[in-house]
């Protein structure tokens, strides 16, 4: 072990310690106040303007639906339980007239494709092949899940321009230490025609 | 707005949560960056892959103490910026006297390896950390997780340099005594 080890294995202390130190003293955080306004305040301008810019990217999803990963889920044991409650509980967004949840089920080939980080997986066809989702760092196969998703919803649009319809979705899921698992991301959605569940629609 | 309803928009995938954090916690983390880079642009482009970490991060995790997980990721991420600009010698030196003044005590060369014995350290330093009084852990960790510097540890807790230089001194040779112990030196 050397200097830098040590350095390096203190950025693991307690949260507690660190947290307590970080505003510790008879001047708390004002020392770099003192050290600096100007900076200070310019810190806070690149703030606003990362606010701002967030602001403006989010409210475009918001305009085109890209934001349609946005799940009310209760993380649990068993994974097309997670994402079958996250579809339902679509009813409770103030856009949501109603939703029908019509298929929930694991699906295995998907599964492996991003375990393995696959160019022809759906998630990583979205992301355009970037670097593989830091959620599934780590993880053993066995912890990792995609389910297949297809469900009927209406939405407002005075509210919302999010896509309805017959939609065929993937979720996908890792498993927490405690066991349960837990939506980390999902895929664009793929409509069908409203009344004709059957017409022709796939997985994408 | 608390912890756990910014929590609960990382979950959500809600970009608001960047706001939030970059809103409750920007000083913070900005603080830890410039501390170890000593450069404001540097510091900001680091607070900014701060959040871009938590956003990936969260889920799966879930930190029980966002602000310390958060400084967390600043300080690893300003270090390995540190590391960076000092392959290109320039700018730094906060983190540079402080590792002279940690190699005082661990004087080896070799490099730790393996996650065990990583972890076994982290477990060690926790120890170490329990057994110091409150004060005294605080100017330890300021100096040396903050990378304040010395003249700014002694303006936080009201100390002369003396005082703070000598509190260092003695926390240091007690991490010696310690590591020795537990069969790390």
């Amino acid at each position: 072990m050397n200097a830098k080890d040590f350095l390096n294995a203190l950025n693991d202390a307690d949260d507690a310690y660190v947290w307590q130190a970080g505003h510790a003293g008879k001047t708390g955080g004002s020392v770099t106040a003192r050290r600096g306004r100007r900076l200070v305040l310019r810190a806070l301008l690149a703030a606003v303007i990362v606010i701002a810019l967030a602001a403006t990217v989010y409210g475009i999803g918001e305009l085109i639906g890209i934001w349609n990963d946005r799940w009310l889920q209760t993380p649990a044991p068993d994974p097309e339980q997670v994402v079958r409650e996250a579809v339902s509980r679509q009813i409770e967004k103030d856009y949501t007239i109603s939703v029908t949840v019509e298929e929930i089920r694991a699906d295995a080939a998907e599964t492996r494709k991003i375990f393995s980080w696959e160019p022809d997986s759906v998630l990583a066809l979205r992301s355009g092949y970037g670097p593989k989702p830091a959620a599934l760092e780590g993880k053993q196969l066995a912890e990792v899940q995609a389910v297949y998703a297809r469900y009927t919803v209406v939405y407002d649009h005075t509210k919302t321009f999010y896509r309805d319809g017959t939609l065929d979705q993937y979720f996908y899921l890792v498993q927490t230490e405690d066991g349960n698992w837990v939506i980390f991301d999902s895929s664009d959605t793929q409509e069908l025609p409203l009344n004709q569940p059957d017409g022709g629609g796939s997985c994408p | 707005m608390d912890d756990q309803n910014i929590m609960d928009l990382y979950w959500e995938r809600n970009a608001a949560a960047i706001d939030r954090t970059a809103e409750q916690y920007g000083s913070y983390c900005t603080a830890i960056a410039r501390n170890i880079l000593q450069n404001e642009e540097d510091a900001e482009e680091c607070v900014n892959d701060t959040w871009l970490g938590a956003w990936n991060s969260i889920p799966p995790k879930r930190p029980e103490n966002l602000g310390a997980y958060l400084g967390k990721l600043t300080r690893s991420k300003a270090i390995d910026r540190w590391r960076a600009r000092h392959r290109e010698k320039r700018g730094g030196w906060t983190v540079t006297l402080a590792l002279e003044e940690i190699a005082e005590v661990i004087p080896s060369n070799a490099s730790l390896e393996g996650e065990l014995l990583k972890q076994e350290l982290i477990q060690t330093i926790n120890r170490f950390l329990d057994t110091l009084p409150e004060t005294e852990r605080n100017v330890f960790l300021c100096r040396y997780w903050y990378f304040e510097e010395i003249t700014d540890v002694c303006e936080r807790f009201g100390f002369s340099r003396n005082k703070t230089n000598l509190m260092l001194h003695r926390t240091r040779n007690k991490l010696r005594k310690f590591l020795k112990q537990e069969d790390l030196l």
